[in-house]
This record gives C-alpha cells, structure tokens and sequence, in this order.
C-alpha cells in the first residue's frame, strides 16, 4: 500500500513537472506530422518512389509487347517525380543542346539549310524535363 | 534549350517521338502550359516515325489550298534531330538510326548524348571519330556499368555508338563522366550526314568534285589519301573534313611523333618578334608563308599583313589547338572577353564560352582539349594560361627563385623601368645573381631534359649551341665539361643583351610577360587596334 502511494506520487510528480516538456513533444510531434509529409512529397518521395521503382518494384518483363509493358510498368509510378530526378541526373543535355545551338545559329545562313526549321527529338524516358 | 535560343520562334515545328504513354501525357500538358503551339508530340516507335507524314497532314490542314498535290511532293527535313539518353534504351538501334538520314538535312546536325562503355583498343584503328581523349573505360567500369545499366534494360554496349559513328560524319564529340552518381561514363556526339556532298562545298574552293579532288592529291597529301581510303571503305571521312572551318587539317593523332608530347603544349606565349620579322620579310598579298605555330601569336600577326596563305605547322598538335583557340576567340567572342582570355590569362566563364560560343569554329580535336583544360582559365588558383605549358617550369622556376630571395619587388620595378640605365642597375645588382646562377646552372639548367621540355630546345638544338661554342673557343672536343660551359655562355649571351638594349616596359613585352604573368594595357592597345572590333 505505502509502496503503491511512493509510486502513485512519483508518476503524479513526473507527470506534472513532465506536461511542460510534454506538451512542447506534442506540439513538435503535430509540427511534423503536418509538415514532413508536405515536405517529403516535395523533396523525399519523389527520390522515394524513384529508388522502389529503381531496385524493389518487381516489372512485367514477361509480356506481349515486351519494351513498351516494361517500360509502362517502370515509369507509370514514377512518372511525375521523374523531372525532379532526372534533372539533377543529366545535366549532359545541356551541354549538347548548348552545343547544338551554336551549331545552328552558325549555319543559319546556309543555302542547304531549310528556312522553316524543324526539331525532331527522338525521346526514351531517360530524358529529361519535356519543356526545354 | 530556351536558354540558348528562343524556341517558339525559332523552330517552325518541333516533334517529341516518344514511345511511353504516360512521359507524352507529361509532355503534352507542360507544352501546354508554357503556351508552345508549335510542338508536336507522337507517341510512336521511334522506328516508325516519317516526318513526311506528319508535315504533309499539318500543311494540309493550316492551308486549305488547292495544291495540296504540289504539298505532298515537297520533302520535308529537319534540321535538328537530338536524342539524348535515347539511343541506350532501344532495342533496335539499327533501324533507328539507319531512318535518321532520310530525316535530316543536308546541313543539319544529329546530337547524340547517352551513357556508354568502350575499350580504347576497339577505335585504336579508327580515325573518323574525331578524337578520342578520355573515351577508355577501365575494365571494372566496363563491366559494373553495362551489367548495372542492363538490370533497367538500358545497354551501354559500345556498337551504339560505333554504329553511330559510322553511319554519321563525326562534327564534335566528347567524353565525361557523371561524377556525382559514381563516375558513370557518358559522351556528348555531334554529326552531320556523312555523304561527301556534305564535305564540298568545305573542302576549299573546289574545282572538281571532291572524290576527283581527292584521287588527285592523294599521292601528294597524307589528308587526302586518308579521305580516299574512307570513301573506298564507305566509311565516313575524318571528322576534319566536315568542319564549318576547313583550316584545321586531318592528322594521325595515334603517332609517336604527336603522342609524345602527351596532350601538352610546351609554349603559351611565343619568343619571335613579329616586329623585325616584319621588317625582314616584307609581306604582301601575294605571299605564302610557311611557319612553326607556336603559340600562334605569330601566325596571327603575319595575318594582319593580309598574305594569301599562311601554313601554320607544328608536330605537337596541342600547339595547334592553342592556335585554334586563338582564332575561335577573336572570330566569336567580345573584346572583353578576349581580352580576359589571352592578355590576362584567366576567365571564370571560359566553359561557357566554349560551349556556346567557340565551339562551332573549333575541330574536335581541339574542342576536346580545351573541355577538359578547361581548368586553365577557371582555375581561382591558378596563374592563368601564362604559367601553363611545359614552358611552366621555367617561369615558376624564376618566379620562385625570386620570391626565395626577396626580389619580387625589383621584378616589378624592373618591368616598369622607365630607361635603360635604371633597367641595367636593376639587373645587374641583384636580379643576374639569382637566374645567372651557377649552381642553378649546374643542376638544372644545363640538362637536357629541362631544356627540352621547359625551354623548347630540342636535342638537334642544344648540339648546335655546343657546337658554336667549340668553335668560338677554338677547341673540338666536346666534353661534358665544354657543353655545361656552351649552355652557360649561351644564357649569359642571351640575358645580359635583352636588359642591356632593350625597355622592357615598351618593347620586349615577351619577358615582361615571363616574369608578370600576363600582359599589360600598353600591349594589347597595340596589337588589338589593328585588329578590327
């Protein structure tokens, strides 16, 4: 009985000087139960979702249309993280395209050139952001 | 791409080929928000597309007019097709490549960049491909990133980009790796149709068609003969020949003769003066001259006389790229830039400049070089282009020999000596002792090797200096003894006369530019002025 009070006024005791420290927990806990999932849609899952596509997600290799089911089946889920990783992936493209412009623009005046210019770009999903 | 051109307006029609559904979806929705209407996406195998098809059906659609027979007789070709990260991820690469002729253009350009894996031994025999610096793969790259790739059915294998190669003339090309995801290598191609109509209208002024061209100076040209034996092969020509410039001529760079230099040149800056060559000389317009290159300053100013030709010869190719840079340099850039460039050595921006500026006046070789030494002029801690070079040792040898002895401040006043006299004090109190020096002699300066690749002397040279000195001295034996003695007098014979006769504030900016590092206001006025801005 007397051991039973010790312990009843020792939680009491921790409990009333503890609700200050434990209210800042839960206000901290709330912060970033609302937050980090903002965040992390932002910036985490789209790596996320790019690593369980990448290494765990098992693929329909096995199929009638072979590449396209493959790579459907790869990229449907990732599809819209695929810009924020891609970008900082290949940074190669710029350079190319840099390079393409400056060929372009000095052969502009060329007779052998065609006046209405046209860009084809022979795109796999490995490439990068569409707008450019 | 909007970066570097405005695309709405400049391309008539872009087409997005595309094969995953989902990606064109993605596609489609952002054109449509930036407000593109030009731009077309076909979610289609990459095989299959004709540009034919789809030009005809735009046509027809924006003019209503009666002459659509007339409509579908026109071809329609694209003066830009890019696939980046593209070609590794079709399986059948072949017919995708082999429908990209029909596409193009006859001036246009193919842009190819995409991860890969390549041995040097497989192109060791090749030289259509425009350079190869950088492109060997070490055998655990070669095989961890083909197999790692291959779990994602990408295929690094090299027949991509052989095929490529072959099938395409070779404009730039470049080999880098991705550091930051674990060094995974990747190349950036730029190509053009290899037919030789594409090269005529390059190739000089031609009279004749290009292959007549060729059969008749093959026997007397080592270029020409090496076009020859690729057309006979229906192998593309070497990537020299289609160009935008003409002036860079092919070479073999796998031979001992240019590999020896290890991709360095020895001499930034060039010794000559242009000025007495002048007054030698007399250039007209009418002349051919016929010159080691150097550094190329004076190639270039031989080429303010206006001659008809200018031959600018050297066996170590860097040298000719630096010349190449040079003249991209002034043909492309502002002043200011150029004046970062050469006259002080240093630009922060120089890979931009490369990318985007020079690039179409360089030849793969050279491009290739200037990427990856890029470093020379963005180097915050680096001297700039002027202590670069074999020539290096030399100037940081001074350079530090001064700065062990306290001297650096009489260096400065010594550079802006306003007469000779003060110039001659200078000199010959304190500076001779440290560079006349005959211990610095004994163990450095005498030996072959330093004087070679620091100095530029070759061995036939330095036999020579020895010799002269034999016989000014009247002796024939040549000891080891006589030739420390022959280099010893030659350096003293050089320096005291270069302080003794000549300011070098105003006229000899060539060791004002050793000791300083780079040149002053005074110099560039004076050559710049006359070249036109």
């Amino acid at each position: 009985m007397f051991l039973l009070n010790r312990v009843l006024v020792f939680i009491l005791a921790l409990v009333a000087c503890g609700k200050r420290i434990l209210t800042q927990i839960l206000i901290l806990f709330g912060f970033l139960w609302t937050t980090l999932p903002k965040t992390a849609s932002e910036h985490i899952s789209p790596y996320w979702r790019f690593f369980y596509a990448s290494f765990l997600k098992p693929h329909a290799t096995v199929s009638a249309n072979g590449q396209r089911d493959a790579l459907e089946s790869f990229y449907s889920s990732q599809a819209d993280a695929y810009d924020v990783t891609r970008a900082r992936l290949l940074k190669g493209r710029e350079d190319m395209l840099s390079l393409a412009a400056a060929q372009l623009k000095f052969r502009e005046g060329r007779k052998d050139m065609p006046k209405h210019r046209i860009w084809v770009d022979v795109r796999a999903p490995q490439s990068t952001m569409p707008c450019d | 791409m909007q970066e570097f051109i405005d695309v709405p307006t400049y391309f008539s029609r872009i087409y997005l080929v595309d094969f995953s559904p989902s990606l064109c979806k993605i596609a489609r929705q952002r054109f449509s928000k930036l407000g593109w209407k030009n731009t077309h996406v076909i979610c289609q195998d990459a095989r299959l597309f004709r540009l034919q098809d789809h030009e005809t059906a735009i046509s027809d659609s924006l003019h209503f007019a009666s002459n659509t027979d007339a409509k579908k007789d026109k071809i329609f070709k694209a003066s830009l097709v890019t696939m980046s990260y593209a070609l590794s991820m079709i399986p059948d690469f072949h017919s995708v490549i082999d429908s990209i002729p029909a596409l193009l253009a006859s001036a246009g350009i193919l842009c190819v960049v995409d991860f890969y894996v390549q041995n040097a031994v497989d192109i060791s025999g090749r030289n259509y491909g425009g350079g190869s610096f950088d492109r060997h793969v070490n055998w655990l790259g070669r095989a961890f990133w083909r197999s790692w790739f291959e779990l994602d059915r990408v295929a690094l294998e090299p027949a991509r980009r052989d095929y490529l190669e072959y099938r395409f003339g070779t404009i730039l090309n470049f080999n880098k790796r991705h550091y930051y995801l674990g060094a995974i290598p990747y190349y950036t191609w730029i190509g053009c149709l290899k037919a030789p109509e594409t090269v005529e209208g390059k190739v000089g002024s031609l009279d004749m068609p290009l292959i007549e061209w060729l059969d008749a100076t093959s026997k007397q040209s080592m270029v020409a003969a090496a076009g020859l034996l690729n057309l006979s092969l229906s192998l593309p020509m070497p990537s020299a020949f289609y160009q935008n410039h003409s002036s860079r001529l092919h070479y073999d760079e796998s031979h001992q003769q240019h590999t020896q230099f290890q991709n360095e040149y020895i001499y930034a800056f060039t010794w000559e003066d242009p000025k007495v060559d002048k007054e030698l000389l007399n250039i007209t317009s009418d002349d051919s001259i016929l010159a080691i290159t150097s550094a190329g300053d004076n190639i270039l100013s031989y080429a303010l006389c206006k001659p008809r030709r200018i031959h600018a010869v050297d066996l170590n190719p860097a040298q000719n790229h630096l010349l190449e840079l040079k003249i991209a340099a002034f043909a492309s850039l502002t002043y200011q830039d150029t004046w970062k460039l050469f006259a002080l050595g240093k630009h922060a921006n120089f890979r931009r400049l490369l990318l985007e500026q020079m690039s179409p006046h360089l030849s793969s070789q050279a491009f290739q070089f200037w990427l990856a030494n890029a470093s020379t002029f963005t180097s915050r801690l680096g001297c700039g282009l002027y202590e670069t070079g074999g020539s290096r040792h030399a100037v940081r040898l001074a350079k530090y020999l001064f700065v062990l002895a306290g001297l650096q401040s009489e260096v400065k006043l010594l550079c802006n000596c306003e007469t000779i006299k003060e110039q001659q004090k200078i000199w010959y109190n304190s500076l001779r002792r440290m560079l006349l020096n005959r211990i610095l002699h004994w163990t450095i300066i005498r030996h072959s090797p330093f004087l070679w690749k620091a100095l530029g002397v070759p061995p036939a040279q330095r036999d020579m200096i020895v010799h002269d000195y034999l016989r000014k001295i009247g002796s024939k034996n040549a000891t080891p003894a006589a030739c420390g003695n022959a280099i010893w007098d030659y350096m003293v014979d050089t320096l005291d006369p270069v302080v003794d006769h000549s300011l070098l504030r105003d006229e000899n900016y060539f060791y004002s530019l050793c000791l300083s590092g780079k040149y002053t206001e005074r110099w560039v006025i004076i050559l710049w002025t006359k070249m036109h801005y």
